[in-house]
């Protein structure tokens, strides 16, 4: 279980996350939704410990970022939307490592399986470096995996994927989720978040607008006419608009001035 | 001049100088980076200072030996960007950031014009080192614009060379690229041995027996160096870098100084044309490679039923130790990807360490020479030749950052393969020398066990300094430049210290050994043990440090840009 509590970030001055909460049970998927610089990669960095959080408490499991990073971050894998692997690391080197560091003792018979179904057997003694961008991922994503985590945090994970990869990563999240893994997934596809996601939450300028289930999300917001009824996607865009407002008004109201103006996705579409 | 160069990348250059102050004085402004800037503000004006000392208060140097290591010191230069460019890897001729190849590889700019812009670029940046170097030089110029300028012509011709060499070496076959890699490197050995046979036989003579044997050493390498420069083929070699050395230190106006003036503006106009032809050329060759390279590509079937036959092995999954372990590893595992260039930038200290070996000296005399040469060796090269730390590693720390691994046991893993690799390169060179020659084992070993707590030092040290100022490897510019200097005083003045720290408690150790007197042994006893103590405390500290910086490091703010 992943809990966020009260969770700010600021870059210099600018306020990337403001007082953020929420929690993804065992088994849910929650979709990670906003616009570019809403504050997603923020969270999910902060999450991992990669970057230190301004403010606001993470607890994975009952472990806290705080109190026990270390059995936090044992429990939590990271997948970022642009990979940084060892360049000099073959592919099965890369697995070794990550068996080495999460004390994984025989290994080989994961690392196959997960080989094989990537489709990275082939390049299983090639550098990293010589990897294609869909490769790279996908070798992000077997170590992810291979470390078992209960908590998985995708960015982006369909970056650069083929449509084989894409399908095999959709079903191994859902067999993940179903054994009781939390997981986060960042992304702009909103079929695909509609697909696979039982949750969504929706960040507006580092502000959480909505937080919930996505079939309470769909109904909530399924008044649209002009796309097709009931999909993830009209209730998203029909959303819009009421949520920009709700968002520049409690920015208003905190700030006494509004910050950015705020934007009518759907009369800009129209136009 | 728009043909040439157009206002877009004209514009490119004069944004980019703009943000690259804005954010060095946004240094200054920001809390996280205030102690920094103030070390940096601290160091540059120690340097600034004894810039101007040196400037005020020194004589000018001899005119004609001016000359001579002027020449020497720039055709030195020269090879060591050959030797940077056949040691490195993977290779790409221009050094294209990835923003310069998203945004103007991709643009409608004529190739001619993007070399051009690469050239601007080299140029602004050897302005500013002839500005530096002539400034400090002050006393020795006879007239100073006009060794300005030619000392400005002489780097540039040496970047330029850079440049065209770099361009070459891309254009050869991989087999023919490998063959002139080897030839440079046998090149490079022949003077070096022939300086090294001739200092042994100048050391062994009586007349200089009684200096200190590194004195001594030193002093034999120069008037070497001196003999060879004066010789044929030493004239030959140095005859192109003499004429910039020449203008550089042009006395007055004359016609023969104009004449010299002219060749090197003619010579360096001349190589800066060449890169143009260069570069078609090696693009050229690049293409027919590639079409060779397709036509006897491995088919992925072939690859992939080679990989079927061993994929079930079992994988041997290295020792963790609280996660120690995985980290040393990975980084060995990159080590043995550089062993051809590790074991030549080995093995040129470990040669010269061995020099006092053919010395007619007692055993002491030979150890302190051999340690003394290791240590000055470890200190200058060692942290730039093993390169297997936090300082290769700044674009995934974002992994490091997200491991289920303390970050002290993080920080020991990473310092872990150069310590080891370090003190391994020492314990060779100590081995041969105690074989071949009468040093006492204990003494060796003694001596051994020093080193490996100073190469800890060296690398911790170095590690902290990079996590204080983060910067990019195989960066060029003013910055560097900059950061290159103040780090090199910032060494200096902590090399100072230990220094006199050391020979204070030698001192104060052979004091109270007379004092209570106690036999010589008890001396050497105490002061090692003072040294073990001294180097515990130190190393902790800068390890604590290293930890602290490494915990507090944030990669969304604190990553340099990549150019």
């Amino acid at each position: 279980m992943i809990d966020i509590r009260n969770f700010s970030k600021a870059y210099g001055t600018a306020l990337a996350v403001d007082d953020l909460t929420f929690s993804v049970q065992s088994g849910e998927i929650l979709g990670l939704i906003g616009r570019n610089g809403a504050g997603k990669t923020t969270t999910m960095r902060a999450l991992s410990g990669i970057i230190p959080s301004g403010a606001g408490e993470f607890i994975v499991d009952g472990f806290s970022l705080s109190d026990a990073p270390l059995e936090l971050k044992r429990r939590t894998a990271y997948v970022a939307d642009d990979p940084r692997l060892f360049s000099d690391l073959s592919v099965e080197q890369h697995l070794k490592f990550q068996s080495s560091v999460y004390g994984i003792k025989n290994p080989t018979d994961e690392v196959c399986k997960l080989l094989e179904i990537f489709e990275l057997e082939p390049k299983r003694h090639c550098a990293a470096s010589t990897l294609s961008r869909g490769m790279r991922q996908k070798l992000a994503i077997c170590c992810a995996y291979l470390q078992a985590p209960t908590a998985l945090l995708l960015d982006e994970p369909m970056t650069g994927l083929d449509p084989h990869g894409i399908r095999v990563l959709k079903n191994t999240i859902v067999d993940r989720a179903a054994q009781g893994c939390s997981v986060i997934i960042s992304s702009h596809l909103l079929a695909m978040v509609e697909d696979i996601c039982s949750h969504i939450l929706i960040l507006d300028r580092g502000k959480r607008c909505f937080w919930g289930s996505n079939v309470e999300f769909k109904e909530r917001y399924s008044q649209s006419e002009t796309t097709e009824p009931n999909s993830l996607e009209s209730a998203f865009f029909s959303s819009l608009t009421e949520l920009g407002n709700e968002v520049a008004s409690a920015i208003s109201d905190d700030t006494g001035s509004l910050r950015g103006p705020s934007v009518d996705i759907d009369s800009t579409i129209d136009q | 001049m728009d043909r040439v160069f157009p206002k877009a990348l004209n514009h490119l250059l004069w944004m980019r100088f703009k943000e690259k102050l804005k954010r060095w004085i946004g240094g200054f402004q920001s809390p996280r980076r205030r102690l920094i800037a103030l070390i940096g503000t601290v160091l540059g004006l120690v340097w600034v200072s004894q810039a101007i000392v040196g400037i005020l208060f020194r004589k000018p140097a001899e005119h004609q030996s001016m000359i001579q290591w002027t020449a020497i010191g720039l055709t030195l230069y020269v090879v060591w960007q050959v030797l940077k460019t056949v040691t490195r890897k993977p290779f790409e001729p221009h050094e294209w950031s990835p923003a310069e190849k998203e945004f103007l590889l991709t643009s409608p700019i004529p190739r001619h014009q993007l070399i051009t812009y690469r050239l601007t670029g080299i140029a602004i940046a050897t302005f500013i080192k002839a500005l530096f170097v002539s400034i400090i030089l002050i006393p020795d110029l006879p007239i100073w614009p006009v060794g300005f300028v030619s000392l400005f012509l002489g780097l540039l011709f040496i970047e330029v060379f850079r440049v065209c060499f770099e361009l070459v070496f891309f254009g050869l076959r991989p087999k023919l690229r490998h063959l002139c890699r080897g030839s440079v490197f046998i090149l490079l050995l022949c003077p070096i041995a022939v300086i090294w046979y001739r200092t042994l036989m100048v050391m062994n003579e009586p007349s200089t027996q009684d200096l200190p044997m590194s004195i001594l050493l030193f002093k034999s390498v120069l008037v070497e160096m001196n003999t060879l420069a004066n010789s044929a083929i030493g004239i030959g070699l140095l005859s192109l870098m003499a004429t910039f050395s020449e203008a550089i230190f042009t006395q007055a106006f004359t016609i023969a100084g104009f004449l010299n003036f002219l060749k090197i503006l003619l010579v360096s106009g001349a190589s800066l044309a060449f890169v143009y032809r260069l570069d078609q050329w090696s693009l050229s060759r690049a293409k027919i490679e590639e079409r060779l390279a397709v036509g006897k590509g491995i088919s992925e079937m072939d690859s992939t039923r080679f990989h079927a036959a061993t994929k079930r092995a079992r994988i041997r999954v290295p020792f963790r130790m609280k996660g120690v372990g995985a980290v040393a590893w990975r980084q060995l595992v990159s080590a043995y990807h550089f062993r051809m260039t590790l074991l030549i930038s080995l093995g040129i200290p470990a040669i010269l360490c061995w020099c006092p070996l053919f010395l007619d000296s007692n055993p002491e005399a030979t150890l302190i020479s051999v340690v003394g040469g290791l240590l000055f060796y470890s200190f200058l090269l060692l942290p730039s030749a093993l390169v297997l730390d936090f300082r290769r590693d700044l674009d995934r720390f974002e992994v490091l950052k997200s491991l289920p691994v303390a970050t002290i046991w993080i920080a020991i893993g990473q310092l872990a393969a150069p310590v080891i690799l370090a003190t391994g390169f020492q314990a060779g060179v100590l081995l041969v020398a105690t074989i071949f020659s009468s040093i006492i084992w204990s003494q060796a070993i003694l001596a051994g066990l020093i080193l490996v707590g100073f190469n800890l030092l060296i690398f911790t040290g170095e590690n902290l300094i990079f996590l204080l100022s983060p910067y990019r490897r195989n960066q060029e510019g003013l910055d560097v430049f900059i950061r290159t200097v103040l780090t090199f005083t910032g060494k200096g003045i902590v090399f100072a210290i230990a220094v006199s720290v050391l020979l204070f408690w030698a001192t104060l150790s052979v004091f109270i050994v007379g004092f209570f007197e106690l036999s010589a042994g008890w001396a050497v006893s105490l002061f090692c043990l003072g040294l073990w103590l001294l180097i515990g405390i130190v190393e902790a500290l800068l390890l604590l440090g290293l930890v602290r910086l490494f915990d507090r490091f944030d990669p969304s703010e604190d990553c340099p840009a990549l150019n």
